[in-house]
């Protein structure tokens, strides 16, 4: 398991303010599958274009009673 | 290509609305969460606030589904607003309204804690948290990654030690910060930190996910029970409004009337 970083003083605000930054988490995140592992290494304005792509690919499954499923994700974003 | 609820969230402040979006597009802007199909704003219970998110809902021809009426009295409640439209693309654009969200007891320090980011205003991690603690189990996977990414990657002890889902991760911030941990009354964490076997922390954990859904079933069940026939109402309602195209300025007074009996009854 990577190391983690040393315990600091920190408000939620910044720790928030941080996570819309680009960041990486270890693969071995019980949580996060491999879309939210990419998801989480983009900049705000690369995630908001993945969930418009999301949304799009969605729309058409959906309508057609049909869950999307995460192989729909958007291929267009790739890693930084 | 822009996310049309972030761009719905920049209309919303340009139009003079004090807004924060919340719940699943929170979790898509923080990177945890992959997809959200709707909108959830936390709104100022202010009229000036109501009437600039309708202005710019009605320019976009939106529509109320079942809900309060967006406007102080009914937020006032703890109700919720829904309204929907397509958007240009076809895309189905849901909107969900409310100025005092469930489990989080401080509303001010939930707007003090707010974050700012490229014209975007979101609930911060913390609200966050509380505002997932909901009845629905797909929400808890979530709980854990903003825990782990928030928390245990930045070194925060007390959202790891309080949030945390899973008995590998929650041990590791046990042994990471035995002092907090003996100073949380969470059971799971007071287990870990009693070097209590797996088997009883594991279950810990899953008491504690199942009181907490059934702690909001209960506050559904209250608001449905509050409701009555309001329900039934709305959806003879909603199909006049479509017969008759009715515009959403005048839903709005429409359904302020109908839901007169939700406040008579809180």
């Amino acid at each position: 398991m990577p190391a983690r970083p040393k315990l600091e003083s920190t408000t939620a605000t910044e720790v928030s303010l941080r996570l819309l930054r680009p960041y990486t988490i270890g693969a071995d995140s019980p949580y996060l599958s491999e879309d939210q592992q990419r998801l989480c290494q983009m900049t705000l304005r690369e995630r908001s274009a993945w969930m418009a792509e999301w949304l799009r690919w969605a729309q058409p499954a959906s309508s057609r009673g049909r869950t999307p499923k995460p192989c729909c994700a958007p291929t267009m974003i790739r890693k930084p | 290509m822009e996310n049309p609820y972030f761009e719905l969230h920049r209309e919303f402040r340009s139009a003079g609305a004090e807004v924060l979006l919340s719940s699943g597009q929170a979790c898509v802007a923080f990177g945890v969460a992959a997809f959200s199909k709707d909108g959830d704003w936390v709104i100022r219970e202010l009229p000036t606030s109501c009437d600039a998110v309708l202005a710019v809902l009605a320019a976009h021809q939106a529509v109320y589904r079942l809900g309060a009426p967006l406007d102080p009295q009914w937020l006032a409640l703890g109700l919720t607003s829904h309204l929907e439209y397509l958007s240009g693309d076809g895309t189905r654009i849901r909107v969900d309204l409310c100025s005092r969200p469930p489990r989080v007891p401080d509303i001010e320090a939930l707007w003090a804690a707010a974050v700012r980011a490229e014209n975007l205003d979101i609930v911060d991690v913390e609200s966050l948290l509380r505002l997932k603690r909901t009845r629905r189990l797909r929400d808890y996977p979530i709980i854990g990654a903003l825990a782990e990414v928030a928390g245990l990657e930045r070194g925060v002890a007390r959202i790891a030690l309080e949030n945390l889902q899973d008995f590998h991760l929650l041990a590791e911030a046990v042994r990471r910060w035995p002092h907090d941990a003996a100073h949380t009354q969470r059971e799971a964490v007071r287990l870990l930190a009693a070097g209590a076997p797996r088997r009883d922390v594991v279950i810990a954990l899953a008491l504690e996910q199942d009181a907490q859904v059934q702690a909001d079933e209960e506050r559904i069940r209250a608001l449905q029970t509050a409701a009555g026939d309001f329900p039934r109402r709305f959806a003879a309602l909603r199909g006049r409004w479509r017969r008759e195209g009715t515009t959403l300025v005048q839903q709005h007074e429409q359904l302020k009337e109908l839901a007169q009996c939700l406040l008579a009854r809180s």
